[in-house]
């Protein structure tokens, strides 16, 4: 059996078929990228896997077992984490307790999960603005924090959405080596970006959606050379 | 070391406040701190739903009431002893909370706000029409166990100091910071893995427990209770609200400094200034001074009113979270009258 499998996932809202017939499969330990151009379904489909919106139909399995439907917190306490596109920082505490407070569940007691989020906090290189308040923290340790804090939770899976955007070069080389060192620690990545070179650079294999319907999965060589691809995605950067 | 300076200075206030009726044998007094202390608990449960968990309630005296009149009921259906109402009261807040909490909870924000306001109308009119049971406007009166108010006192002090316990161990544990993590954003805790309607439904079943026990204890003292004093919603629920903002909002000890604030304000304003613009008319029969201390009586709603605005303006975290911003003002000022 596969370790993760989104199996023909549909998403309407009203009229609007945000995500038509989606299917694939991640292997554990691999990095999987999801492209698609602005709208195409990719944080609807997120949606969909980690339980904050219900399939309209198609079935999601995680590790054998059948998550669409579930909860949020029944999908997270399984092992399967997601971050937000627009961070959701938990602004008016500080990064530390952002952190204890993912790391609770993994253990039910205060210095256990205190010992947990201090670890996780120095995996992801946040330690030096541990004590500041999360609302006072420049975009770049924000969406380093959502990381983190996902982290902490304990996950087998982790859902990254755009990690990358808004962040300046050298932030985004840090962000790449962070999600190289947490797939060498043995979770599994399913990573949502638009800047190309980030995806070309990390991604085992990449999936290409347009209009909530795959075009194209394969390594990610494979997916920038495909024509639909091209025409959909890249079409823009290569014309101009 | 702060902590240590933290648990001392706790103890001394806790001593401070058992010695107290020892040194002062005035009545008037003793009932002015016996209800500041019950008003500790309520502030204190308020503060934990609405404070920590960012579930604003509107409608406390809904607990509060049931609270009350589940000591009294005892007694006239039963004729059991009222103070069975401190346990079987805090229980049956619980028993409305419940519900009330499961369907409600899907409401966010405001809402769920407006939904604890209708909730407190509701059982006001229960308890008013609902005549064969409850006695209606009548009320209910007994007979109390005490004539001395020391007995009272230190009952309402065991619970003031068992709440802001209570409130310490759960901010402490992840309960807290699940509650936190709820009011900061529900979704983004959603996905860290809190069931964020258990925990909901967790802080309200805490807190209707708390307020329902300091109902039961106020049916034992006042010895009387009808539906418009135990379901009031300016004198109890805005009033909660009140102690809880006035002493800060989501601060272990705000409520329990907002609560003395507040029985102060509040028993000012029934007195007219406590009696002194009343004595001063009379004294100098200026008939400006005679009418200024009626409408002060009257006017108990409106001034809360504004001073809810107040404090929203210019205090925003309350007198404990606002400390220092407070003694930078009055420095100020000392200064400024230097010059
Ligand atoms: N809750 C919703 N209600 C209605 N329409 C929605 C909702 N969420 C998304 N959509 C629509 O579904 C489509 C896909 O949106 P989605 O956010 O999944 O795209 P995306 O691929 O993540 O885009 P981006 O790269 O800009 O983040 C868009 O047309 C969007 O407007
Ligand atoms: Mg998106």
């Amino acid at each position: 059996m596969s370790f993760f499998r989104a199996d023909n996932l549909v998403k309407h809202f009203g009229g609007l078929a945000a995500v038509n017939g989606v299917s694939f499969e991640v292997n554990e330990g691999e990095i999987f990228g999801l492209i698609g151009p602005n709208g195409s379904g990719k944080t609807t489909l997120f949606n969909l896997i980690s339980g904050f919106y219900k399939p309209t139909s198609g079935e999601v399995y995680f590790m054998d077992r059948r998550i669409d439907g579930l909860k949020p917190h029944k999908i997270n306490r399984l092992g399967l984490v997601r971050t937000f596109q627009v961070v959701r920082p938990l602004k008016r505490m500080t990064v530390e307790d952002n952190v204890i407070a993912a790391a609770f569940a993994q253990s039910g007691s205060l210095r256990e999960a205190r010992r947990i989020a201090l670890e996780t906090i120095e995996f992801c290189g946040l330690g030096r603005c541990k004590d500041m308040l999360a609302k006072s923290l420049t975009i770049g340790d924000r969406k380093r924090l959502e990381i983190t804090r996902a982290m902490a939770t304990g996950p087998k899976l982790i859902l990254l959405d755009e990690t990358f955007a808004g962040l300046n070069p050298s932030e985004q080389d840090e962000a790449i080596g962070l999600i190289r060192k947490i797939k060498a620690s043995g979770v599994t990545i399913i990573i949502v970006e638009h800047i190309m070179k980030v995806i070309m650079t990390i991604s085992d294999r990449v999936h290409a959606i347009n209009f909530g319907q795959t075009l194209t999965e394969g390594t990610p060589s494979q997916v920038v050379s495909n024509p639909g691809v091209v025409e959909a995605y890249l079409g823009e950067a290569y014309h101009a | 070391m702060t902590v240590n300076r933290g648990i001392v200075a706790q103890i001394a206030v806790l001593a401070a406040l058992a010695v107290i009726p020892l040194v002062v044998h005035n009545d008037y007094y003793l009932h002015l701190l016996i209800l500041a202390l019950m008003w500790v608990v309520i502030g204190s449960a308020w503060n934990l739903l609405a404070g920590y968990t960012g579930q604003v309630s509107f409608g406390d005296a809904a607990f509060f009431g049931t609270g009350a009149y589940t000591a009294g009921l005892l007694v006239i259906h039963w004729g059991w002893s009222a103070w069975w109402g401190l346990f079987f009261g805090g229980i049956m807040a619980v028993v409305i909370a419940f519900p009330f909490g499961w369907i409600c909870f899907r409401l966010r924000g405001a809402y769920f706000a407006l939904a604890t306001l209708a909730l407190n109308e509701v059982l006001r009119h229960v308890a008013t029409i609902w005549e064969s049971f409850t006695q209606g406007m009548v009320g209910i009166m007994i007979m109390q166990s005490y004539i001395s108010k020391l007995p009272y006192y230190y009952i309402a002090l065991a619970l003031a100091a068992l709440s802001i316990i209570i409130i310490r161990l759960v901010m402490r544990s992840r309960l807290g910071y699940y509650f936190l993590s709820i009011r900061e954003d529900q979704d983004a805790a959603e996905s860290l893995g809190v069931n964020t309607h258990f925990y909901k439904m967790l802080s309200l079943v805490i807190a209707a427990w708390l307020t329902g026990v300091a109902g039961a204890l106020y049916m034992n003292y006042m010895g009387f209770i009808d539906p418009h004093v135990v379901f009031s919603l300016h004198d109890i629920s805005i009033m909660a609200i009140l102690v809880g903002i006035v002493g800060g909002v989501g601060t272990t000890y705000g409520p329990a400094v907002g609560a003395f604030i507040m029985v102060l304000v509040q028993e000012m304003f029934r007195t007219a200034g406590f009696g002194y613009i009343k004595a001063a008319a009379k004294f100098t029969d200026v008939q400006f001074l005679i009418s200024a201390s009626e409408q002060l009586t009257k006017g108990h709603a409106l001034g809360f009113g504004i001073l809810v605005v107040l404090v929203i303006r210019y205090m925003p975290n309350g007198v404990v979270g606002d400390w220092g911003k407070l003694m930078i003002a009055l420095r100020l000022q000392k200064t400024g009258r230097a010059k």
